[in-house]
């Protein structure tokens, strides 16, 4: 009788043992989620100020820690917040922030947005084959390569010859831009220029080499 | 006295012409035109061989004839200039021959371009080539570029041309020598006609006959070559050009022109 009674104490000394421990057992500590990253402008000028927020979930509504990085320009101090004012570079490009949040239990979330500053820039524009001065022979087909670049990237790329387009390119990866032209309906000295439009400010660099078509009279096949 | 000076002078004199004489057998195969020079060359001269078709309304064969003949003004004696006519897909040419266009295609076969139009003007065979022409200026440009590198070679042949007047034409009479050191095999010997057309001496050729192959040709030596007879009725004039290339016709070695 005397021994139900000791192990009856101690399967309820057990049962409270286990109830102390439960929080960690049964819930874990989870990382808080990040719900946005909003930037107050995506495409900005050279040196703008914008303002970047993070709206965090996290379920113990604990608080939290926060840390920026950006890959351009610099943030305005306290940057422990929420919400940071970013200084944008003074070149054109794609830049981006990322922030890292951490709660008490230090577990982490992190997330990246991007944003463009504009650069009015024309293109650098420079056309490698043919070079000026050089001779070709009517109905020739010749290979016209340049390379195309801007801070915001290309939009397109325009082949004409003596003013005339011939072809239009859209944006590929790389720099490098090609196109095939039969010689048929210049003869003499011949423009051939190559112009690129830059995404974003659309502004127009190109560059031009003078050519001769030396003409033929075509032979019996 | 004076008798047995005299004969002493005189047996010295013999002895000094016989060791001359003896010396003369020895004299050193230095001239470069000395076939049995082992190092035996002459400057090559460059032939030109200009496809073309004037019987058309674009002037671009006209721009490289003229260029061509101020060419062979200013080089005078170095180049020979051989205008070949042709058909052309839309024009005829009264100087067309089939033998002309045996020649382009002959020409062609050497290159990647599929391009067949005229003007296309052929430096020593297939050694340089220029096709076609928008000015004077830019034929004449072309041409001295092509021109100034064909004159650099030197030529290995010697090509002594005469010929014989026969009814209605003329029998070359051809003698050509191997130089340098070396042996050459399977060439071919040519010849044609250059007739004059026109007050400033231009020429079209009328006129071309059956190469001759030549199987071998030992440095040092000549042979004489058997050239059927050619067509020259021309009143204004004729040249005689004869001209040895290799067997596939790519590559001209010398050329030699004669006025008839």
């Amino acid at each position: 009788m005397q021994s139900l009674w000791i192990k009856w104490i101690l399967f309820i000394a057990g049962l409270s043992l286990l109830a102390g421990c439960s929080s960690d057992i049964f819930n874990p500590p989870k990382e808080p989620v990040i719900r946005e990253l909003t930037l107050s402008a995506y495409e900005v000028n050279p040196g703008d100020t914008i303002s970047v927020a993070v709206d965090v979930e996290d379920e113990k509504d604990a608080v939290l820690s926060y840390e920026w990085e950006v890959s351009g320009g610099r943030l305005i101090p306290p940057t422990d917040s929420p919400e940071v004012l970013w200084i944008m570079p003074v070149s054109g490009g794609d830049y981006t922030i990322r922030v890292k949040v951490t709660n008490q239990d230090d577990k982490s979330a992190d997330k990246r947005a991007t944003a463009t500053v504009r650069s009015f820039e024309n293109p650098i524009v420079q056309i490698e084959s043919p070079e000026t001065d050089d001779f070709f022979v009517q109905n020739e087909t010749i290979t016209i390569q340049a390379n195309a670049s801007h801070e915001n990237g290309i939009s397109s790329v325009n082949f004409y010859i003596n003013d005339e387009l011939q072809r239009t390119m859209t944006y590929q990866s790389g720099s490098r831009y090609s196109t095939d032209v039969t010689l048929q309906s210049w003869v003499g000295a011949t423009e051939l220029k190559v112009e690129a439009v830059a995404r974003t400010t659309r502004t127009v660099g190109c560059d031009s080499v003078t050519i001769y078509v030396e003409g033929i009279v075509l032979g019996k096949e | 006295m004076m008798s047995k000076i005299h004969i002493l002078f005189h047996l010295r004199l013999g002895l000094l012409l016989g060791l001359f004489s003896l010396c003369a057998c020895n004299i050193p195969r230095d001239n470069p035109l000395d076939p049995k020079n082992p190092d035996s060359k002459q400057p090559q001269k460059v032939l030109i061989q200009a496809f073309v078709n004037t019987n058309n309304t674009a002037s671009y064969n006209e721009y490289m004839l003229e260029a061509l003949y101020q060419l062979q003004n200013e080089y005078d004696g170095q180049l020979v200039v051989a205008a070949h006519h042709r058909n052309t897909a839309d024009s005829e040419s009264p100087y067309h021959c089939v033998e002309n266009e045996l020649l382009y295609q002959t020409y062609l076969s050497g290159f990647d371009s599929p391009i067949k139009g005229v003007p296309d003007v052929f430096f020593n065979g297939t050694e340089g080539r220029v096709q076609g022409a928008s000015s004077l200026s830019t034929a004449l440009l072309r041409l001295q570029e092509a021109l100034t590198d064909a004159l650099k070679s030197d030529s290995y042949f010697l090509i002594d041309a005469d010929y014989r007047k026969t009814g209605s034409g003329v029998k070359p009479e051809v003698t050509i020598a191997r130089l340098g050191d070396r042996h050459s095999e399977s060439i071919l010997v040519k010849c044609m006609i250059l007739s004059t057309i026109d007050s400033d001496h231009r020429n079209v050729v009328t006129d071309q006959n059956q190469s001759r192959l030549i199987d071998t040709l030992k440095h040092g030596e000549s042979v004489d070559v058997e050239l059927d007879e050619l067509t020259c009725t021309n009143a204004l004039g004729s040249i005689l050009v004869v001209y040895i290339t290799n067997k596939n016709e790519q590559t001209v070695y010398q050329c030699e022109s004669i006025p008839l």
